[in-house]
């Protein structure tokens, strides 16, 4: 029961996200499908003409046929290309949906390591997974031709009910159109249920064969991704790995080649009794409604649209049962697939709207708060109570693994504290909406990630941009004249990744331009987590000296293991193993003894 | 044409090594292809013609049954083929692939560099990637063609009897039937460039949605709705690029349904006018008619399948291209290695990346006395890597020559070169999967120096740690169940590899680069003692961690400005010098600045 709710499931996403294809891709079927049909049917009426010597209807006929054949011809050429677009679209939609679902997911899970390789198993499976929504489509598109013959099918065979048994010679009871009927049922009944069995089996098989190749495949796609980085290519050449990797890969691939081939074998034995059979159905067909026709109860042209529609059935019926067993032959996948695009997406706790304050006038108070990740006892943020000024400029340092990066996640409500409260304003943070929660930080990640459309976009992180106000941001980050000399200026793409006519940029650039970024939302809270850590000396020199430029009168932090940046701020936090154990300037800090001032004649002894 | 026959012989080549047989398959293939369809329809016209004669009721069934007899075993014959020639179509991919991506592991170095040879590469690698392109269609492509072009032989034989003016409206069918091939051809070619992009487009959005260091960023930030919009808009371009394609194809299935239309209207009023005058018999109309419609779709097919090999002989060039790439380096026998107290010279080396007009390294001259600790400082973009990899004889000077202990570099046989470096690079890549394999690499094993080395390099502490020792798997996206190594433990790892190649010359391109000044010091503490008895190199531009080494030199846009130790730069005050001041400032300025007070920091600083 479960397993068929999931698979209604599957297919109504797959129609959701396919309307404008499906639509399409079904009118086409029905016209394209019937085409031979209508052939049969107007060959039967024209051939019947014929035998009765009665040609004056024949042109007629023959006019009606053609007009019919080509209009169904039009619409089928003409949806063709329309279809094929159509389907390449959701084809793309298709494979995007899981990654779609980071975007959205609760950011706990987006950033745990479990979700990021369930998403790849996903991703994986997408394509080797005969339950996946890619596959049910491509079973979809097999099968809704052979559906629409079969249809045609039953109609162009009743014929075979209205036939004058009283014609039928003493002794011939058996050709009775009833009797031969259920004759032919059975005989479909037991191709069925061989086909059926067969299926099954090679299904399984299919399966553990995919199975046995998930660790080549998952190698083989390892080994590719790295070998497009250039740079490995250094390592293997000094370290003689040549050999050692074409012997690996020869290997994996013979092991799939001999697995394949076992495959195959069993593909090539199947197939003589399945011809068998089908060749044993259309004699018994030609025979059946010859003898009729031989005894007067039929017109000799039926044979043709009698025999066609048998044949026509016959081979699609198979056809449809195989592709119907392979679509469901997976259900645990598919299973797996909507566990991962279940998961809660982002929460909308609070409703409460953030005050819009022009004096940017936002007040934090942190009282004991904990934190542990979920699914994790070991608490990362411990008993913290501390509370922040509006335009102050705070340094938190700390060691790696101090809790740093965790304690910004959690003021910004990445994460909710397990324990303990923040309180804006003197509101509880989780009664604000998180979106205007969210606007209120602008934050410079340590990992942040720009991308690769026009540089006004990623400044204005949308699709339109005030123009001289992101002028004006890049002038403050040093990166106005830069822009100003490109061909494009503010309309240059980002890198050569997502548009060829890109601009590559500097470590230093991108990092100014996420600098940019954040000063651009001009939001009243200002977060820098080691914003320099990947920039030459140079550079992280510059930042440092135009700090104070940039926040302005904003409420600061700023993040680094390096303590030469806390000296520019006015408090400094120290974490420790999840503990804030000294809070105060640089220069009592560095006086008193504790955490503070080791790590800074730790640091400061290489520059002596 | 030339290519075109040069080309068509290299495919025959290759699928003749991949496998003589298959060229059997192919023919008997095509055979049963064209001759089934007219099998079918001639069963239809005999039974009419049996019935309508009145034949014997036991005549009749075994009449049929011969016939379908006949028609079963030529079945038979093609599902057999069939299935083989698929089968075989996946193993010659396969195939192509491990001949493309061995070319590509042999290749040399500078060979692989650079946005052209990757686009080599991948033209190449692409052509393997599914049944749609190249190696995946051609078997496939050429039972199409051929069993296409005798169905069309075979037909219009048929319908001429009927009517020798089939002939000429055959001909015009084809001409419009060609003539839009090539247009559509010449419409994809034209098409191809803008479709790529937009594909590129769609595909970079979905790995951006994907994209792990991104998560924090779409929140904070907000980000969905200004995906949602681009995503929207390249879908509007997609359209908006394929509707003039999806117009030509609209006059193409106009005109062509007429024709088709045409060719049956007069098969069939033929065929009627002389069963009525009884030249020939009903049951031929079956044949005249079905042979029509046949007809028709042999010739759309035969002229696509022409315009399909001609693309795919266009598309062996790359191929070709790829495979026929030659030797940059010298893979004769060389003479013998020195493997003590090594020394390098450079004399004049001089090196320009391809498609850059700037030369990365411009004549360079630098000795390198055996067991020196040397370090190379500079800016991004110096050119401190690049000068490395032209040492370790991955790149080739443009200019000038590189001695080993007098003899020049080209003298030497470039695999027996290469161990005389053990480099450890920033980029920490996986290409094997155990702790064990990655130590031991692509060399031989030796029990005694392994343990050694694990002991030397602190790996045998992690070892420890796990189950399977130093079998662990370590690339958890091939092997699920194996370790994730943190970044300091990956370093130690990386340290055992370069330990157990032992070679005479240590190399160190920045391997440290997202560690914090700390921990990098003490990893070079690490390799400034196991690199005594070795001419070591080391680059970092964190110059704390190289100011203990014997020689520093400085290098700016490809020139060495200043050599010294630590104390002979920083007395010179040069560039050297700045750079340490700069990344010292913080440190040093707190000290003198007890007294003066802040100030410092809210001037000065150029952005």
């Amino acid at each position: 029961m479960k397993r068929l709710a999931i698979f209604k499931r599957a297919f109504k996403d797959l129609f959701n996200i396919g309307k404008r294809y499906y639509t399409l891709f079904f009118i086409q079927s029905i016209a394209r499908s019937s085409l031979p049909f209508i052939g049969f049917i107007y060959m039967t009426l024209i051939v019947d003409a014929l035998t009765r010597n009665d040609l004056t209807a024949i042109p007629s006929l023959i006019v009606q046929f053609l007009s019919i054949l080509f209009v169904l011809q039009l619409i089928a050429g003409w949806l063709e290309p329309l279809v094929t677009n159509e389907e390449s679209l959701l084809l793309r939609k298709l494979f995007a949906e899981p990654n779609k679902k980071m975007l959205t997911m609760h950011y706990h899970y987006a950033e745990s390591s479990e979700v990021r390789e369930q998403l790849e198993l996903i991703n994986r499976n997408m394509m080797s997974s005969q339950s996946s929504l890619p596959m049910i489509n491509v079973r979809v598109h097999e099968m809704t031709p052979k559906l629409i013959s079969i249809i045609w099918g039953i109609i162009l065979l009743s014929p075979l009910f209205s036939i004058n048994t009283t014609s039928l010679p003493d002794g011939f009871w058996w050709m009775h159109p009833g009797f031969i009927i259920l004759v032919f049922l059975i005989l479909i009944a037991i191709s069925v249920v061989i086909q059926v069995t067969i299926s099954k089996k090679s299904g399984k098989r299919l399966t553990a064969m995919l199975a046995e190749l998930k660790q080549s495949n998952a190698t083989f796609f390892y080994e590719y991704g790295i070998l497009n980085d250039t740079q490995s290519g250094k390592e293997i050449r000094l370290y003689k790995l040549t050999d050692k990797m074409i012997k690996n890969k020869q290997a994996d691939s013979d092991y799939t080649r001999k697995l394949l081939t076992e495959n195959y074998k069993r593909f090539r034995a199947m197939m003589v009794p399945m011809t068998g059979l089908f060749q044993i159905m259309t004699y018994l067909t030609y025979a059946y409604v010859g003898l009729l026709v031989l005894f007067g109860a039929l017109p000799v042209a039926l044979i043709i649209q009698l025999s066609s529609a048998l044949s026509q059935m016959v081979s699609a019926l198979p056809d449809v049962i195989q592709h119907g067993m392979m679509m469901i032959s997976s259900p645990n996948e598919l299973e797996e697939y909507y566990r991962f695009m279940d998961l809660p997406d982002e929460e909308v706790v609070g409703s409460l709207p953030v005050e819009k304050r022009l004096d940017n006038e936002y007040h934090f108070a942190i009282k004991n708060m904990s934190f542990a990740y979920p699914g994790s006892e070991e608490a990362v943020l411990k008993n913290i109570t501390e509370s922040f000024e509006v335009g102050k400029k705070y340094a938190i340092v700390g060691e790696n693994g101090s809790g740093k990066t965790t304690f910004i996640k959690l003021l910004t409500r990445l994460y909710e504290p397990t324990e303990g409260t923040i309180k804006m304003n003197k509101i509880d943070a989780k009664k604000y909406d998180l979106r205007e929660y969210f606007n209120l930080f602008g934050v410079v990640f340590q990992d942040y990630h720009l991308v690769g459309f026009s540089l006004g976009q990623n400044v204005s992180v949308h699709p339109t941009f005030d123009h001289n106000k992101v002028m004006t941001t890049l002038d403050k980050v040093g990166l106005g004249d830069f822009v100003r000399k490109l061909p494009n200026q503010l309309d240059t793409y980002l890198g050569t990744e997502f548009d060829d006519s890109g601009q590559s940029v500097s470590g230093g650039q991108e990092q100014k331009l996420a600098i940019a970024r954040s000063l651009y939302k001009d939001a009243p809270v200002m977060i820098l987590d080691e914003p320099t850590a990947a920039l030459d000396p140079i550079t992280e020199f510059e930042i440092y000296q135009n700090f104070d430029n940039l926040v302005e009168d904003k409420t600061a932090f700023y993040i680094s293991h390096r303590l030469s940046s806390s000296k520019f701020c006015d408090d400094i936090l120290v974490f420790d193993k999840g503990e804030v154990i000294q809070r105060g300037t640089h220069k009592e800090l560095v006086k008193e003894d504790g955490k503070y001032k080791d790590l800074w004649s730790a640091q400061a002894q290489y520059y002596q | 044409m030339k290519e075109k026959v040069k080309y068509t012989k290299l495919l025959s080549k290759e699928l003749y090594e991949f496998k003589p047989t298959v060229f059997i398959a192919i023919l008997l293939a095509t055979i049963t292809g064209a001759a089934l369809p007219l099998l079918q329809l001639l069963l239809s016209a005999f039974v009419i013609q049996w019935l309508l004669e009145g034949i014997a009721i036991q005549d009749y069934l075994i009449n049929l049954l011969g016939f379908i007899v006949l028609i079963g075993i030529a079945q038979m014959g093609q599902h057999y083929f069939m299935i083989y020639v698929e089968e075989n179509k996946n193993h010659f991919r396969d195939f192509m692939r491990n001949k493309i991506q061995k070319k590509y592991l042999t290749l040399d170095y500078p060979l692989i560099i650079g946005k052209e040879a990757q686009e080599r590469y991948n033209n190449a690698s692409q052509l393997t990637d599914n049944n749609e392109t190249l190696f995946g269609r051609l078997v496939m492509e050429t039972i199409e063609l051929f069993s296409s072009f005798v169905g069309v032989l075979l037909y219009i034989n048929i319908l001429s009897q009927l009517e020798s003016l089939f002939l000429i409206l055959v001909a015009v069918f084809l001409l419009i039937v060609v003539v839009f091939n090539v247009w559509q051809v010449k419409m994809d070619k034209s098409l191809f460039s803008a479709k790529a992009a937009n594909t590129q487009k769609l595909r970079y959005l979905r790995n951006v949605y994907g994209e792990s260091r991104i998560t924090k960023d779409v929140r904070i930030f907000q980000m969905q709705s200004w995906f949602k919009q681009v995503e929207d808009q390249t879908i509007d371009d997609y359209h908006a690029i394929h509707k003039s394609k999806v117009k030509l194809t609209w006059t193409e299935s106009s005109l062509v349904n007429m024709g088709i239309i045409g060719l049956s209207a007069l098969s069939y009023i033929r065929s009627v006018q002389l069963i009525a005058t009884g030249v020939i018999p009903v049951s031929s109309f079956v044949v005249f008619a079905g042979s029509v419609t046949i007809l028709a779709q042999t010739i759309i097919t035969f002229i696509n399948a022409l315009g399909k090999m001609n693309t795919s002989l266009n598309e062996t060039k790359k191929y070709d291209h790829f495979m026929s790439q030659g030797e940059v380096f010298n893979h004769k026998e060389g003479k013998a290695l020195p493997d003590k107290a090594i020394s390098i010279e450079l004399r004049n080396v001089s090196y320009t990346y391809p498609n850059t007009d700037q030369p990365t390294i411009k004549n360079v001259s630098l000795t390198i006395s055996p067991y020196e600790n040397l370090a190379i400082v500079g800016e991004n973009g110096a050119g401190k890597s690049t000068l490395t990899n032209l040492i370790a004889g991955l790149l080739k000077p443009d200019s000038g020559e590189i001695y080993i202990n007098g003899i020049p570099q080209s003298e030497f046989n470039i695999s027996e070169y290469y161990s005389l470096f053990a480099p450890v690079f920033q980029e920490k890549f996986l290409l094997t999967y155990s702790i064990k394999e990655t130590i031991i690499q692509g060399l031989l094993f030796d029990e005694m120096k392994y343990k050694r080395v694990l002991k030397l390099s602190g790996m045998t502490d992690i070892i420890s740690r796990f189950k399977t020792k130093d079998e662990t798997k370590i690339v958890r996206a091939v092997y699920p169940d194996g370790v994730n190594l943190s970044g300091g433990q990956l370093q130690k790892l990386k340290l055992a590899q370069a330990l157990y190649k032992d070679a005479p010359v240590l190399l160190l391109d920045e391997p440290t680069a997202a560690l914090d000044p700390i921990a990098e010091h003490q990893i070079y503490q690490d390799y400034f003692h196991f690199s005594k008895d070795k001419l070591s190199i080391f680059i970092s531009h964190r110059l704390s961690s190289t100011r203990f080494c014997d020689r520093i030199i400085y290098l700016k846009h490809g020139e060495i400005t200043e050599v010294g130790t630590h104390d002979e730069l920083m007395s010179n005050q040069q560039n050297y010098y700045n750079l340490y001041e700069a990344q010292a400032y913080y440190y040093k300025h707190d000290k003198e600045e007890v007294e003066t007070e802040d100030e410092q920091i809210a001037t000065g600083g150029v952005i």
